[in-house]
């Protein structure tokens, strides 16, 4: 391999990752990850995710938002800066993987356009740039696959355990691997990644050890029963996110590319690993109701494999290298027009101005009732059974509940009405009607689409 | 070449067409609706009751659409079901045009591929089967370029030119085909016959027509379209996010790369080319102008179809292509159509007695069979604003003056879709009785007169 091949390559990459670490730190927020903040803010507080607050995720990307907390401070940007760069290192991994093993003439450009199609993906851009897990499952995914098919298989065996320690989304990952260990490997490979992957789910099993009743809950029973309430059009909702590729730039280029891939490479080993990878993973993901566009950021490593490997075989018909190049500057293309539509969309900047307001109005021993994001800017505590706004729709008998350290709405709504709380904030104008927030406080501000209520009428 | 296409592959091709042309037809008159084509319509019953556009009423357009759907309506009456059957009848022409070129030039899988890229493309069905100019022009233009690489010059023009009479955006096309056909004095001929109608109103009321045609798109186009280069730039871009787009717009520069050698796939992007640069300059413009440039950019792609071997990409994209159109229709499903204003036509002809004076939008006047008071033929001609003794010679009523109509309540019935309207006129204290029709609509009469 030449330095300049490296280089070009390396240089691609770090533009990527100079795009994602800026959109991470302006435009980057996905309103799901204020309570994957608010969580590692309680872990970094003392608490335990299952054991002290509910927590319908496994832990190991809380755990590590902990961690980058403790050394950066509360809030959102050192969180964002690591998931951009756990983003970035996916693509340096998937592009290098794609230039090791593509033929010479071209793989600088195959390489380039892996990167692209991963780290210029808008939805990746979306929300692999937020607190939540799919940076470090894109990471640990990709790693797992490289160590699988290039070992030791130990480590394949961590990074795969990992991942699904840090988000279930992954789970089919460690299955395939597994499987494909069985046919491909031999016993001592097969042990070795076992060990390996229940190394990786120590934290899972931790939990699992010392609050197991609320740990089967939160992360099995919340998903199973729980899910769907309050979404009862999740059908049409899963149609449309199934098919959301068919009116999409980057989603049709990228099905052409990979479907082309999976017929084109069938005979090349990673692309058959990949082709299993990618479509136990559509499987899987389609079938999480309500399912959202932003699962399916953990199968793009592999689904970038596919692509470039319809790229390889392209190039080895027709020795062009513009078509690679083509992809790369479409996918960028793309990604602006989408920016720029998206650049009045709610961020972090709108919410801080919120968080002032709450800070300004809030009284030393008010109880607060706001929105994870909220609770992390402002650097309150929040209340029992408030840290995750989606477990009021828990409805369950109070004993049972309290167990679960979930305040399910009815009771939510009758502290609300007994002017429990001193500050409300909501960015959710269909509850502040509901609530007759207008009338129970005296005075209230609109800021954007968020409302903050103070002076308690009664009071 | 496969200039000798067998009998079985122009069957199958023609099944293909019959399929695309019955999807187009039961699309056409369930679905299909756009705002826009309310004036077209009433300019033909306009035209049906003895009216000349230009000379009696505003009207923005080159004629020749507006005088084939009055013929239209003379043959099977007021309406907008056989209008819009034709125009889908013309798409699906067009469609068949350009897929039975392909076939004579290549191979049965890639005229089918090619069949499906154009005929279910979303915006081509949105827009190809309504009766506004989208189904004619595209079936003419395709007809120009056939004629204009058969040779036969005579008909090149006389279509080139009847494009350009239904719709200006059909122009820079006829432009480029008579700079490729320069030494056939024949093109030229044509082309001045079919552009008869057009001729005939610049002859007839020369003041009008220019100002209709040219002046208001150069001087009064952009008024209330403050924000028209972020629209502009979100439309020419919109390719990069639609699926279908992508699919047509990429195999037609791959098509133009590789098929450089060939003088019809030249002669094409040179014509897509003008084409969409000049829509691109009509601001604000809109991706349904570009169907004009379709018949051509599917030539363009049908030269980089051919160099992909075997049977399945085309069976890709036509399996993509319907997968697409189907989940675009089932999300628009349920969007304004005439079966939304249905209710409201019957309002307004239950509280409309004869002889009351009617402010209404123009499917309203159409479908309720009311001729609309001078200078409300075409509800976008109010935002030209100039002073009276102007504005009456060319028809136009200024929304100062039609505000003070209102509120002078010199209008009977008072039907509006616009719910800023009957905010900002305060109409509900203007009329006694009022009725909301759906989200969106509302009609008003009894007016409080003093």
């Amino acid at each position: 391999m030449k330095r300049r091949e490296f280089a070009m390559v390396g240089a691609a990459v770090a533009a990527i990752t100079a795009l994602l670490l800026v959109y991470s730190q302006t435009r980057g927020f996905g309103w799901d990850e204020g309570f994957h903040l608010l969580a590692a803010r309680l872990i970094d507080a003392g608490k335990r995710p299952y054991a002290d607050f509910i927590f319908a995720q496994t832990p190991l990307n809380a755990l590590w938002n902990a961690l980058i907390i403790r050394v950066t401070g509360l809030g959102w940007h050192g969180p964002h800066v690591a998931s951009a760069l756990e983003s970035a290192a996916t693509v340096w991994l998937v592009a290098d993987f794609v230039l090791r093993r593509a033929p010479v003439p071209a793989r600088v450009w195959l390489a380039i356009a892996a990167a692209a199609l991963i780290g210029l993906n808008q939805v990746a851009v979306n929300y692999a740039t937020t607190s939540q897990a799919y940076g470090l499952s894109m990471l640990l995914g990709v790693a797992a696959f490289r160590f699988c098919l290039e070992g030791p298989v130990l480590l394949a065996g961590i990074a795969a355990g990992a991942a699904a320690s840090a988000s279930l989304l992954t789970a089919p990952l460690g299955i395939v691997l597994f499987l494909w260990l069985i046919f491909r490997g031999g016993v001592r490979r097969v042990a070795a990644y076992v060990a390996g992957v229940l190394v990786g789910l120590v934290p899972v099993l931790w939990y699992l050890a010392i609050a197991p009743k609320q740990f089967w809950f939160d992360v099995v029973g919340f998903h199973l029963y729980y899910r769907q309430v309050d979404w009862s059009g999740w059908f049409l909702h899963d149609l449309e996110v199934l098919t959301g590729w068919l009116d999409s730039g980057q989603g049709m280029l990228m099905f052409v590319l990979v479907a082309a891939g999976v017929v084109m490479g069938r005979k090349r080993r990673e692309i058959a690993l990949c082709s299993w990878l990618v479509a136990a993973y559509c499987l899987y993901l389609s079938t999480t109701h309500p399912t959202f566009a932003q699962y399916f950021t953990v199968a793009l490593p592999f689904a970038a494999i596919l692509a470039a490997g319809c790229l390889q075989e392209l190039y080895e018909r027709y020795p062009r290298r513009w078509p690679a190049a083509l992809v790369a500057g479409l996918m960028a293309a793309m990604l602006a027009r989408t920016v720029w539509q998206q650049a009045a969309n709610m961020s972090w900047a709108n919410l801080e101005t919120v968080a002032s307001e709450v800070r300004r109005v809030i009284h030393p021993g008010d109880k607060l009732y706001a929105d994870e994001h909220i609770y992390v800017l402002t650097g309150a505590m929040p209340p029992p059974g408030m840290e995750w706004g989606s477990s009021h729709k828990i409805a369950m008998p109070a004993d049972q509940a309290r167990m679960y350290h979930v305040l399910p709405q009815a009771e939510l709504d009758k502290q609300v009405k007994r002017g429990d709380f001193g500050v409300i904030e909501s960015c959710d104008e269909d509850e502040v009607k509901r609530l007759g927030l207008s009338d129970l406080y005296g005075q209230s501000k609109q800021i954007g689409d968020c409302f903050v209520f103070h002076e308690l009428k009664s009071h | 070449m496969n200039s000798n296409p067998t009998k079985r592959d122009r069957v199958i091709l023609g099944a293909v067409c019959a399929t695309i042309a019955a999807a187009l037809l039961v699309y056409s008159q369930t679905e299909a609706f756009a705002w826009d084509e309310g004036f077209h319509l009433l300019a033909a019953r306009l035209i049906l009751a003895g009216k000349r556009p230009y000379a009696d009423f505003l009207f923005a357009q080159t004629p020749l659409n507006a005088y084939w759907n009055a013929l239209i309506m003379r043959l099977t009456g007021v309406g907008w079901r056989i209008p819009q059957a034709m125009a889908a009848l013309e798409t699906a022409g067009a469609v068949w045009l350009i897929s039975s070129y392909v076939l004579r030039r290549s191979r049965l899988p890639v005229a089918i591929g090619l069949a499906f890229l154009i005929g279910l493309n979303d915006v081509v069905v949105w827009y190809g089967c309504i009766p506004q100019s989208y189904g004619l022009c595209m079936l003419l233009s395709a007809a120009a370029f056939r004629f204009t690489v058969g040779e036969r010059a005579l008909f090149a023009g006389l279509a080139s030119g009847a494009a350009a009479s239904a719709s200006l955006l059909a122009a820079p096309s006829g432009a480029v085909l008579f700079i490729r056909m320069w030494r056939r004095p024949a093109f030229l001929a044509g082309a001045l016959l079919a552009l008869s109608p057009v001729l005939w109103a610049l002859a007839t009321t020369p003041r009008q027509f220019v100002f209709d045609v040219v002046g208001f798109h150069v001087n009064y186009r952009q008024v209330q379209w403050s924000g028209w280069v972020a629209h502009d730039a979100g439309v020419l871009t919109s390719w990069l996010d639609s699926g279908t787009g992508l699919i047509l717009v990429g195999l037609a520069i791959a098509g133009i790369w590789v098929g450089r050698s060939r003088p019809d796939v030249r002669l094409c992007a040179w014509v897509a080319c003008v084409a969409s640069a000049y829509v691109a300059t009509a601001h604000p413009t809109f991706p349904q102008y570009f169907t004009v440039a379709v018949p051509f950019a599917a030539v363009l792609a049908s030269a980089a179809l051919e160099k992909v071997s075997g049977r399945w990409p085309a069976a890709a994209i036509a399996m993509l292509m319907v997968a697409a159109l189907a989940r675009e229709i089932w999300q628009e499903h349920g969007d304004f159509s005439w079966g939304t204003l249905a209710p409201v036509i019957a309002k307004v002809k239950q509280v409309a007695t004869p002889g009351a004076r009617v402010l209404a939008d123009e499917h309203i006047y159409l479908m309720a069979g009311i001729m609309p008071p001078e200078g409300l033929e075409w509800s976008s001609g109010h935002k030209i604003e100039m002073p009276l003794d102007q504005a009456r010679p060319l028809h136009v009523l200024p929304q100062s003056e039609l505000d003070k109509q209102i509120k002078n309540r010199m209008f009977d019935v008072l039907e509006t879709c616009e719910e800023s309207d009957v905010k900002r006129l305060v109409l509900r204290a203007l009329y006694k009785n009022t009725e909301q029709i759906g989200d969106d609509c509302f009609v008003f009469w009894n007016p409080n007169r003093p």
